[in-house]
């Protein structure tokens, strides 16, 4: 798993790349309790090269959206695709949380 | 590889993180030499993640080692995986499934697993064998390329 960030208009932009799963998903989440710690609010998720999300990846989602939440901030999902989005259908995380088809949409949807 | 004979893979983990990470390895790699379309890829993956960790983390009341094994068999078009362990007796059908229409805040964190396998498998079914768990998870494939 790769977790790099990058800023633009308000947004922080998380791309994650390779695997969230029961191995990898304790350091995804010390990351991005860093950054809402550090005060950025607005997270975009870019999904563009997440290959394989498990339930403790999606757990991970979840503990990033409640903290979001709680201080006030909003998360976005962008570029979800193949097992990713079958996970997010049968997990009703599409229902739950907005997602767009590019990162350039849901920095619009933030603005 | 004779089209018409069953083909399996087999293996025994120890009841860690590096025992789930050399299943998945290996579960992949054979999969990708059967050609398996990426909807039963996601699933041998899946089921073995989830059974697995959920075995590590609340099957044994002692600290000491246990063994997994794993078994994928493709036979007639239909992916099975089975996985068995010596914990404690635990059917994963019968956990209630969970409230997906639950908003945000009332969510619980936790308790996906078992819900995606049941989603994902054409059939799932549990026993309880000479003192091991069995859960069975089965999937039709879609369509082979190798």
């Amino acid at each position: 798993m790769e977790f790099q960030t990058r800023k633009e208009a308000n947004a922080t932009i998380v791309t994650i790349t390779g695997r969230l799963d029961a191995v990898t998903t304790p350091d995804y989440e010390t990351r991005v309790r860093a950054l809402i710690a550090g005060g950025d609010k607005c997270l975009i998720m870019d999904f563009a090269q997440l290959d394989y999300i498990s339930s403790a990846g999606l757990r991970g989602l979840l503990v990033t959206a409640k903290l979001l939440k709680a201080s006030g901030g909003a998360i976005r999902f962008a570029n979800v695709g193949g097992n990713v989005k079958s996970v997010f259908d049968m997990s009703g995380f599409v229902s739950m949380f907005p997602i767009d088809d590019s990162v350039a949409i849901a920095i619009g949807a933030l603005a | 590889m004779a089209g018409e004979s069953a083909e399996a893979f087999e293996l025994t983990i120890l009841n860690t993180v590096e025992g789930l990470q050399e299943a998945s390895a290996g579960a992949e790699a054979w999969l990708e030499q059967q050609g398996c379309d990426a909807e039963c890829g996601m699933l041998v993956s899946l089921g073995i993640e989830e059974l697995v960790t959920n075995c590590i983390k609340y099957g044994y009341d002692d600290a000491g080692q246990h063994f997994i094994g794993l078994r994928i068999e493709i036979v007639a078009g239909m992916l099975t995986l089975e996985i068995r362990d010596d914990g404690h007796a635990f059917d994963p059908l019968q956990v209630p499934p969970p409230d997906l229409t639950l908003s945000l805040e009332e969510r619980p964190i936790g308790g996906l697993g078992l819900h995606l396998l049941r989603e994902m498998a054409d059939a799932m079914s549990y026993e309880r064998r000479n003192g091991h768990n069995v859960v069975t998870l089965g999937k039709a494939i879609a369509g082979r390329t190798g």
